[in-house]
């Protein structure tokens, strides 16, 4: 079930497309769904940085150990293992440690991105106007890395 | 922003992310190999070349008649372990070119933590040891240890709860090697020191073996 009323905030097509899958039932699963979206894909991604940054900077570090096996346990995955490594990797790289997250594989980046978007961003524990704001954030930082004179070479880390 | 948890989900069996990622292969994720113990040729294989004498079949069980406490390391594996801290090891990737019995693995696990703990207090900062782990991981780069894997060993070694269950043998050799070079690097020990821990290790892991 979409959120009534709230697609027309996104201002992209890819926007759009997430906040009406965050507004599913189970949203990991409905934004794995997305997956043959490369604009969706890519705004996940920096919505991933986004909800990321703002849930995590400025906490004690070992937070994002107990936040991994809480979501993990919660989800029914394997909690004491490289899944666990691997999503503490990426939430660590998003928050200054890039290099931490350079050994996880493309593919499983994505799935984990779905895990920790779902749950961060997921309504309606987050405010519908703080929703919009994190999507709109994540559209911006989009625009900003897509100007030629921004672009690198190779793969940005997220 | 607060986490978000629908109970009404929970007691679901069915998975959230329909399984269209198949899990990786070891050998698809990039990361360079560590050398695994378990991959050495057997002595017998007639294709592969004998191991040197010198570092086969490393052995942390104290000779008969020994005994620990001493302060004098006893054991193979505890020379091994000296000559890994001062950068004399026959291999510089971690795990020796050889076959390690358990004694010896329980040698270096032991003596990994008594390192550890001698240089962080149980509870250190994270960014402090996630400093100490990066240097020294860069300072060992031919041996490609992942950060975080060293990382979470040190964490384990504090006594937190850490995922390292599925770590396998020879990430666990190289880090325990490596990450003890480097923190008796870091801490300067000298070789009264540095023979006192590992004679320790052999002792307590001497015990435990005999349990």
């Amino acid at each position: 079930m979409g959120q009534i009323g709230t697609l027309d905030k996104a201002a992209t097509a890819a926007g759009r497309l997430i906040l009406e899958a965050l507004g599913e039932e189970r949203p990991a699963r409905s934004l794995s769904r997305l997956s043959d979206s490369p604009r969706a894909v890519r705004l996940l991604r920096e919505l991933f940085t986004v909800a990321v940054r703002r849930s995590f900077v400025g906490r004690e570090s070992r937070d994002v150990t107990r936040y991994v096996r809480d979501l993990l346990e919660y989800q029914s995955l394997p909690a004491s293992g490289e899944l666990a490594r691997e999503a503490e990797a990426m939430i660590r790289g998003a928050i200054g440690e890039p290099e931490l997250a350079h050994g996880v594989p493309e593919l499983r980046r994505f799935e984990l991105i779905c895990h920790v978007v779902g749950d961060l961003t997921r309504p309606p524990g987050v405010p519908a106007t703080e929703l919009f704001a994190l999507v709109d954030q994540a559209e911006q930082r989009v625009a900003r890395f897509d100007r030629p004179r921004n672009r690198v070479v190779g793969r940005r880390t997220v | 922003m607060k986490k978000n948890r629908r109970r009404s989900q929970q007691g679901s069996s069915e998975p959230v992310i329909e399984p269209v990622i198949a899990p990786p292969v070891a050998d698809e994720r990039g990361r360079r190999r560590l050398h695994r113990v378990e991959d050495t040729a057997p002595a017998d294989d007639p294709e592969r070349p004998q191991e040197s004498p010198v570092v086969a079949a490393l052995s942390g069980q104290l000779p008969p008649g020994v005994v620990g406490g001493t302060g004098t390391i006893g054991t193979d594996a505890g020379r091994y372990l000296k000559q890994a801290a001062r950068d004399e090891a026959p291999s510089r990737l971690g795990s020796p070119a050889g076959d390690v019995d358990e004694s010896a693995r329980r040698v270096w696990q032991i003596a990994f933590g008594l390192m550890v703990r001698r240089r962080f207090e149980p509870d250190a900062a994270l960014a402090e040891i996630s400093r100490t782990v990066a240097m020294a991981v860069h300072e060992h780069a031919a041996a490609g240890l992942a950060i975080l894997d060293a990382e979470m060993l040190v964490r384990a070694a504090l006594g937190e709860a850490v995922p390292v269950g599925d770590l396998d043998e020879g990430v666990l050799i190289a880090v325990h090697l490596l990450l003890f070079a480097s923190l008796a690097d870091e801490l300067a020990l000298g070789n009264p020191e540095l023979d006192a821990i590992i004679a320790e290790a052999e002792e307590k892991a001497s015990a435990l073996m005999a349990v």
